[in-house]
């Protein structure tokens, strides 16, 4: 077991990784970190490392946001588990469901170069989950709403 | 969010001096970028000539992530620096520029791999 102030991390023998963080906290970079390096230890290429760590920060970051909105205290689970070369991440929260109980759709926001003032400040969150990640799906089970997705 | 600021050459140096820029600091380097631009066009009024505009460099050197919010903190920095200012970035680390990339904002923002790489375009476009 592991973590930091406000986070538990716990690696049991079959390889899982297991977290659990309250909300609000300013916990996630330091959780982000140790996943990063829980994942290098276990022989994860660079690249696919940063693209977890990537992913789940947009997960995590809308947790905070928009599920929790800004409200501290409230639990967000992680499992982490490695299947063949594939990793599954599945994240809990139980704060408000995403709208339609559906991933949101969308595109990445595209920019004009020359019209400053409508460059895009937001909306980049989901296009790059989906991009970096395969197999991302949403569901609610009771008060809950489940995130998962691989990285392979 | 350590942000500091120099000119070098008449030109705005910013360099953020955190291995994060993400959504915990994302309205302090906001906030901090907005002070630093009530000082550049005192201190560095830019390079002369009709098409240069004014540069401003963000050095990004020591920045080991960015999420999305930190690429909107970027991108609200851009817009407060205005349309008569180019905001160039330099030292893009392979995660950094991988959100870059994958957002398709390598296309907008003129990208050097270092602070010397910046000067020396500056320089060349100064003589042209």
């Amino acid at each position: 077991m592991t973590g930091g102030d406000g986070y538990v991390m716990a690696t049991p023998p079959d390889g899982r990784a297991v977290l659990r963080f309250d909300s609000g906290k300013g916990v996630v970079s330091a959780l982000l970190r140790d996943v990063a390096g829980y994942l290098t230890g276990r022989g994860l290429p660079h690249d696919k490392v940063e693209d977890a760590t990537i992913a789940l920060a947009e997960a995590l970051n809308n947790i905070e946001e928009h599920a929790y909105a800004g409200q501290s205290g409230l639990p967000v689970l992680i499992e982490i588990e490695a299947c063949a070369r594939r990793l599954h991440f599945r994240i809990e929260d139980r704060g408000t469901p995403l709208p339609g109980d559906t991933l949101p759709g969308g595109s990445m926001p595209a920019t004009d170069p020359v019209a400053l003032e409508k460059w895009p400040e937001g909306g980049f969150g989901w296009p790059l989950l989906r991009h970096l990640t395969s197999d991302l799906s949403y569901n609610r089970r009771g008060d809950w709403n489940r995130l998962c997705f691989t990285i392979s | 969010m350590n942000l500091s600021f120099e000119t070098v050459n008449g030109v705005g140096v910013v360099r953020a001096h955190a291995q994060r820029i993400d959504a915990a600091v994302a309205i302090q380097f906001k906030d901090r970028f907005s002070e630093i631009t009530r000082t550049l066009d005192r201190e560095a009024p830019g390079l002369p000539g009709p098409r240069s505009g004014r540069a401003v460099l963000l050095d990004l050197t020591e920045v080991e992530f960015l999420d999305s919010s930190g690429l909107g903190a970027v991108v609200a920095a851009r817009k407060l620096l205005g349309a008569g200012h180019r905001l160039a970035l330099a030292g893009l680390q392979p995660a950094v520029e991988k959100v870059l990339r994958l957002t398709h904002m390598d296309r907008v923002f003129p990208i050097y791999a270092d602070a010397e790489a910046f000067f020396s375009d500056m320089h060349d476009r100064q003589r042209a």
